[in-house]
C-alpha cells in the first residue's frame, strides 16, 4: 500500500508556517531543558538513595536538594510541554494524529504515568522520613514512569515521521504499535535519557555552587561530583549520538549532512558548544557549562527538526497547508504573553524579596 | 474520514472521554472557585485576627495544590490526549481554529502555576498585603483560563456565526458562551465550598470546626441562587434540535437530565444539612457523601451538554463520526469506503462483504457505540433484531433518530454493515 495515500489533508494555518516553527523550536527547547532536569534530577535522587543504602552519606543531602524541587520541576515541565505539542499539532497535525492513533494505548497512558510520577515525587518530598526503606522504591517508580513517558514520546515522533510503517495499522488497529522496526528508536531514546543524566548532573553542580556561595563546606564536593557526572554523560552522549546518526536512513543523512549547509553549520556549532561545556565542567565552572549546555540543546533541537523535515520532505511538500491569517487572535496571544511574563516577573520579585513575618 | 479509527470494543462509545472529562471538570472548576476561597478566607483570618483560620488556609492550600496542580492539570492534558486519538479530525479543527486561544490559555496557566507555588511556599513568610495580592493574581488568572476554555468548549455546542464566517471571534463569542461562563463560574464557587468541607471537617477544635463548616456551607449554597437562573439561560440559547435530543424520552440522556434536575436541590439541601452541629466523624463522612453527590451532579451536567450536541461533535458542522455535514451527500453517493482514506476495501463485493462491513462499522459507528461495553452497546442494542428492523434504523438515522447522524454510505455498504452487525459482530 502506498503510504502517501494515507496522509490526511492538513487544516488551514492561522499564521505563517515560519512563525509556528519558531514558536515550536523555542518552546520545545525550554520544555526539553526542563524535562532533562526533571528526569535527570529523579535519576540523581534515585542514585543517591541507592548509594545511601550502601552507606554513602551523600545520599541524604541529595534528598534535601532534590526532593522539594522535583514536584515543581514536573509541574513546569508539563506546563512547558503544552505549547510545543500545540504547535506540533498545528504544523504536523496530519502526521502526529495518525501516529498517536496507531499507538493510542501508550499515548493515552502518558497522562496517567505522569500523575503517578508526580504523586510519587510529592510523596518522596512530604513523607520522606515515614517512607523509610520504601523511599528507594517510590523514587524508582517515579523515575520508571518518567522513562516510560519519554519512550512513548520518542515512539510517537518516530511513527509520525515514517509513513511507511502506517499500513501496519490494518493488522493492528488496537493502537499498540511500537516502532521497533525503525533502527533509530533505541539510540534516539537513549540520546534523551543520557542527556537527562548529564543535565541532572549539571543541576547538582549548580546546587553545589549555590551551597558554596552560602559558605557550606560540602558545596564544593557536590559541585565537582555534579559536573563530573555532566562531563561523563556528555562524553557518552557523543557515542550515542554517533550511533543515532548511523541509524538514520541514507537519504535523511545525506539531506542534513551534505545538501543543506545551514543544517550542517547548526550541527557543527552544537558539537562545538557541547565540547566547550565538557571543558568548562572539567574546570569546575558551572555557569559557563550551563550556558554552553543550553546552547547545545537549542542547536540540537534545530538539528532535530531539520532531521524530521528531511524524513517528511516528500510528504510535506505534497500537503502544504493553506494560510488564512488571524491577526486579532495573534495580537491577543502576544498581549497575553507580554502581560503574563510581566506578572510572573512581579511574582518572582515578591517571592524573592525580603522575608516578613505574618501579622498573626 | 481523514484519519484512522482506534478500534475499541468494551471501552468504546465515548466512555474514556466521559470518565476523564468528568474528573477533570470536577477538579478544574475547584481550581477556579477554590482560588477565591483561599484569598477570601485568608482575608477573613486577618479581619478576625484568628491565627487558627490562617493555619486552616495554609493546610487547605496544600490540599488544593496537590489536587489541582497534579490531578487537575494532568487530567486536562488527558482530555487532550484522548480526544486527539478518538476524534483527531475534530481536535485538529479545534486546534487550528483556536490555536491562539489555546496559546493564550497556556500563558494564563503559567501564571496560575507560578502564583499558586509562590502563594503556598511563601505562606507565613510574606507580608499579608503582598501574599493576598499573590492570591488574587492566582484567582484572576484561573478565572481567565476558564473564560478561554469556555469559549472553545461552548463553541462545539453552538458555533453560531462561525459556520459562515470561520472567524475566531465568531466561534469564541458564540451564543452559549455567556450563559456557560456564568453557569461554570457559579459551579466553581459552589465546589470551593464542597472541597472546603473536606478539610474544614478535619479541624480538631470543635468550635472552630463548626464555624468553618458553616462558612463553607455558605460558599456552597450562595452561588446556587445564581446558578439556577444561569442554567435556565443556558437552556434557552442552545439550538432547538439540541433541546429536542435531550428531552427525547427514548434516550438515556433524558434520564441523566432528570438526575441533574433532581440532584440540584439534593446537593443544595445536603450542603445546608452540613451546617447542623454534628460530631466530627459524622461531618467528615457527610462531606465525602457530598463530594460524591457533587461529582454525579457535575458529571450529569457534562453528559447532558455532550449529548445535546448529538449527532454532531461540532454542531451543524461535523458529525460525531468525523464526517463533515457538507460532505455527507458525497459519502452517500460514492460510499464511505471510496471516500475514506484509512480503509482496505474500497468497494463491497460478494467475497469481501464481511471485511467491508467491519470497516463501515469502524468508520461510522464506533465513535458512539461500544461492543459489549458500557456505553451504547451495539450487541445489546441489536440483540434479536431482524434485517428489516436494522435497516429501518439506518433509514431513520438523522430523521426520527435525530441523535444519530444520517447513514453516510451507499446501498451496498448499508447491506454489508447490516450483515456485519447482525452476524459477524456477534461471533
Amino acid at each position: 500500500m502506498d503510504p502517501s495515500r494515507l496522509i490526511p489533508y492538513p487544516d488551514i494555518l492561522p499564521a505563517p508556517w515560519g512563525l509556528f516553527y519558531l514558536l515550536l523550536v523555542a518552546t520545545f527547547t525550554l520544555h526539553l531543558i526542563l524535562a532533562n532536569v526533571m528526569l535527570g534530577g529523579g535519576i540523581v535522587a534515585l542514585a543517591s538513595e541507592w548509594f545511601r543504602r550502601r552507606g554513602d552519606i551523600n545520599g541524604v543531602s541529595m534528598h534535601e536538594e532534590i526532593a522539594p524541587k522535583l514536584p515543581m520541576t514536573i509541574a513546569l515541565t508539563v506546563n512547558l510541554g503544552i505549547p510545543p505539542l500545540l504547535f506540533l499539532q498545528i504544523l504536523y497535525g496530519n502526521f502526529i494524529y495518525v501516529s498517536t492513533v496507531l499507538m493510542a494505548v501508550y499515548w493515552l497512558s502518558i497522562f496517567v504515568l505522569i500523575i503517578l510520577a508526580y504523586y510519587g515525587a510529592y510523596l518522596y518530598n512530604l513523607k520522606y522520613d515515614r517512607l523509610g526503606t520504601s523511599r528507594l522504591w517510590v523514587m524508582g517508580v517515579s523515575v520508571l514512569m518518567l522513562l516510560a513517558v519519554g519512550f512513548f514520546f520518542t515512539n510517537s515522533l518516530l511513527i509520525m515521521t515514517d509513513p511507511k510503517v502506517w499500513p501496519s495499522y490494518f493488522d493492528r488497529p488496537g493502537g499498540t504499535l511500537i516502532h521497533f522496526g525503525e533502527p533509530s528508536l533505541i539510540p534516539r531514546y537513549l540520546h534523551f535519557v543520557i542527556s537527562s543524566v548529564a543535565v541532572g548532573g549539571l543541576a547538582m553542580g549548580l546546587l553545589g555552587w549555590r551551597r558554596t556561595r552560602k559558605g557550606d563546606v560540602q558545596g564544593g564536593e557536590r559541585l565537582s561530583r555534579g559536573l563530573r557526572l555532566y562531563a561523563g554523560a556528555t562524553l557518552v552522549q557523543f557515542l550515542v549520538g554517533a550511533f543515532y546518526l548511523g541509524t538514520l536512513p541514507n537519504q535523511v543523512l545525506a539531506r542534513v549532512a551534505f545538501e543543506d549547509t545551514a543544517v550542517m553549520v547548526v550541527f557543527v556549532i552544537s558539537i562545538a558548544t557541547a565540547l566547550s561545556s565538557i571543558l568548562y565542567s572539567m574546570s569546575d565552572k558551572p555557569w559557563h557549562t550551563a550556558v554552553c549546555a543550553v546552547a547545545t540543546i537549542f542547536f540540537m533541537v534545530l538539528f532535530r527538526y531539520a532531521v524530521q523535515n528531511a524524513y517528511l520532505e516528500t510528504y510535506l511538500s505534497a500537503a502544504r497547508p493553506e494560510v488564512v491569517l488571524q491577526l486579532g487572535p495573534l495580537g491577543l496571544f502576544i498581549a497575553a504573553l507580554i502581560g503574563g511574563t510581566a506578572v510572573v516577573v512581579y511574582l518572582l520579585k515578591l517571592a524573592l524579596g525580603p522575608r516578613k513575618e505574618s501579622p498573626l | 474520514m481523514n484519519y484512522p479509527v482506534w478500534e475499541l470494543t468494551t471501552f468504546g462509545g465515548g466512555v474514556l472521554v466521559a470518565v476523564i472529562a468528568t474528573v477533570h471538570v470536577f477538579v478544574s472548576h475547584f481550581a477556579v472557585g477554590g482560588g477565591l476561597f483561599l484569598v477570601l478566607t485568608e482575608m477573613k483570618a486577618y479581619r478576625e485576627k484568628d491565627k487558627r483560620i490562617l493555619d486552616y488556609v495554609h493546610g487547605h492550600t496544600k490540599f488544593f495544590l496537590l489536587i489541582t496542580m497534579v490531578l487537575g492539570a494532568l487530567s486536562g492534558f488527558g482530555i487532550w490526549l484522548v480526544i486527539s486519538i478518538l476524534s483527531p479530525a475534530a481536535t485538529s479543527i479545534l486546534i487550528h481554529t483556536f490555536v491562539f486561544g489555546w496559546a493564550t490559555e497556556w500563558v494564563f496557566f503559567v501564571v496560575e502555576i507560578a502564583s499558586l507555588l509562590v502563594y503556598y511556599y511563601t505562606f507565613y513568610r510574606m507580608d499579608s498585603r503582598n501574599h493576598l495580592i499573590v492570591g488574587w493574581i492566582y484567582f484572576i488568572f484561573a478565572w481567565l483560563s476558564l473564560f478561554v476554555i469556555d469559549g472553545i468548549v461552548s463553541f462545539m455546542l453552538t458555533p453560531g456565526r462561525w459556520l459562515e464566517t470561520k472567524s475566531f471571534w465568531d466561534g469564541f463569542f458564540n451564543p452559549s458562551f455567556g450563559p456557560s461562563l456564568f453557569f461554570r463560574t457559579f459551579i466553581a464557587l459552589s465546589l470551593a465550598g464542597i472541597y472546603g468541607l473536606i478539610t474544614s471537617t478535619r479541624i480538631p477544635d470543635d468550635a472552630l470546626r463548626q464555624r468553618m463548616v458553616r462558612y463553607c456551607v455558605l460558599w456552597l449554597a450562595a452561588p446556587f441562587v445564581l446558578l439556577v437562573p444561569s442554567a435556565w439561560w443556558y437552556l434557552q440559547v442552545i439550538p432547538p434540535e439540541a433541546r429536542a435530543v435531550i428531552s427525547d424520552p427514548r434516550l438515556t440522556v433524558t434520564s441523566v437530565g432528570k438526575a441533574f434536575l433532581v440532584l440540584t436541590p439534593v446537593v443544595f439541601l445536603a450542603g445546608l444539612f452540613m451546617a447542623v452541629r454534628l460530631p466530627k466523624s459524622l461531618q467528615q463522612g457527610f462531606s465525602f457523601v457530598l463530594v460524591i453527590l457533587a461529582f454525579l451532579y457535575l458529571g450529569s451536567f457534562e453528559m447532558v451538554r455532550e449529548s445535546a450536541r448529538r449527532p454532531y461533535i461540532i454542531h451543524g458542522y461535523m458529525y460525531s463520526n468525523s464526517i463533515l455535514k457538507s460532505s455527507l451527500p458525497e459519502f452517500q453517493k460514492h460510499g464511505v469506503l471510496k471516500t475514506a482514506r484509512w480503509v482496505k476495501n474500497r468497494t463491497v463485493t460478494s467475497t469481501n462483504d464481511a471485511a467491508a462491513g467491519e470497516e463501515v462499522f469502524k468508520l461510522l459507528c464506533i465513535s458512539c457505540h461500544s461492543v459489549g461495553g458500557f456505553r451504547n452497546n451495539m450487541l445489546e442494542r441489536t440483540d434479536g433484531m431482524t434485517v428489516a428492523q436494522f435497516e429501518a434504523i439506518l433509514e431513520d438515522m438523522g430523521e426520527e433518530r435525530r441523535q444519530m447522524p444520517p447513514f453516510a454510505g451507499n446501498q451496498q455498504e448499508r447491506q454489508a454493515l447490516t450483515k456485519y452487525v447482525l452476524h459477524e459482530l456477534r461471533e
